[in-house]
């Protein structure tokens, strides 16, 4: 009869249930409703599935941008001293300059730089997105999720355009 | 009010408003600096030289630095405090990184103003 009553629990559940319901409330089947969802809540807690897998959760397009604002933040930040050095080799001398320039012709380096300045450029776009936000507009879902978009493109054609440069 | 002893300001509001002036300094150098790039196609030492030899280049360079230094102090420590639950932990990356940091700024000193 619980099994008919219960058919959406497994089989460990349902014996719990049983035996609790047998030792407490069996002389008076209507309290079998009362205390269900007490029993539920009990049992259910405890066997409840935990999502937090990063890589099954499908993210909000402004998460995303959020996240990689963050990431390419820290790409910049561990490029300082690479971004430092040539800064320095540039302008200590005509010989050094010569160097630079040199180096940057070399097809890894620029891959290398590209890839720092498509960072620093997408930190400046989600960073405009974000004073923009700050001065209280475009705070709303459908805004937040179009200017989402209008981050990535800008972040893509200014890459393009910086790796025509480059090249 | 809450306040955090390695947060750059040690208040939240404060290193927010920092962190919005650093962020339209660094926004405006690296438009001139890249414009500037892309506008002396070639460019020769002499040209690249004088360049920052100018008292205003300088000085905005060295701003920006500055700025590069808050900006970074506190946007780490936002994404330290968040990830990294160990306080031993955290306190030593964020110690190693400001350290870094004022390690960049007396470099950058060195390169503008020369020994």
């Amino acid at each position: 009869m619980l099994a008919l009553k219960f058919p959406f629990i497994n089989k460990q559940c349902k014996i719990a249930i049983i035996s609790l319901m047998n030792r407490v409330y069996s002389p008076l089947i209507e309290f079998e409703f009362k205390y269900w969802f007490k029993i539920k809540d009990i049992i259910v807690k405890d066997q409840r599935p935990v999502n937090l897998n990063l890589f099954t959760i499908r993210f909000p397009i402004p998460a995303i941008v959020s996240i990689l604002h963050r990431i390419s933040g820290i790409i910049v930040f561990l490029a300082l001293p690479l971004l430092l050095w040539l800064f320095d080799r540039s302008l200590a001398s005509e010989e050094s300059f010569q160097d630079t320039l040199a180096l940057l012709s070399n097809p890894a380096v620029k891959v290398v730089l590209w890839l720092i300045i498509s960072s620093l450029i997408f930190h400046f776009v989600a960073g405009i997105r974000h004073l923009i936000m700050d001065l209280g507009w475009g705070e709303d879902l459908c805004a937040a999720r179009a200017s989402s978009y209008l981050v990535f493109i800008s972040f893509i054609v200014l890459s393009v355009l910086v790796g025509i440069w480059l090249w | 009010m809450v306040t955090s002893a390695t947060g750059l300001t040690g208040r939240g509001l404060r290193d927010w408003v920092f962190q919005r002036i650093s962020a339209i300094l660094l926004a405006a150098y690296f438009v001139f600096f890249i414009g500037y790039l892309v506008m002396h196609p070639g460019l020769q030492y002499q040209q690249w030289k004088e360049l920052f030899d100018t008292t205003w280049v300088r000085l905005f360079s060295f701003v920006v630095l500055l700025s590069l230094l808050i900006h970074s102090w506190i946007g780490l420590w936002t994404v330290l405090t968040d990830y990294v639950k160990k306080v031993w932990v955290r306190m030593y990356l964020l110690s190693l990184i400001v350290l870094l940091l004022i390690g960049y700024v007396v470099w950058c000193l060195q390169i503008l103003w020369g020994v």
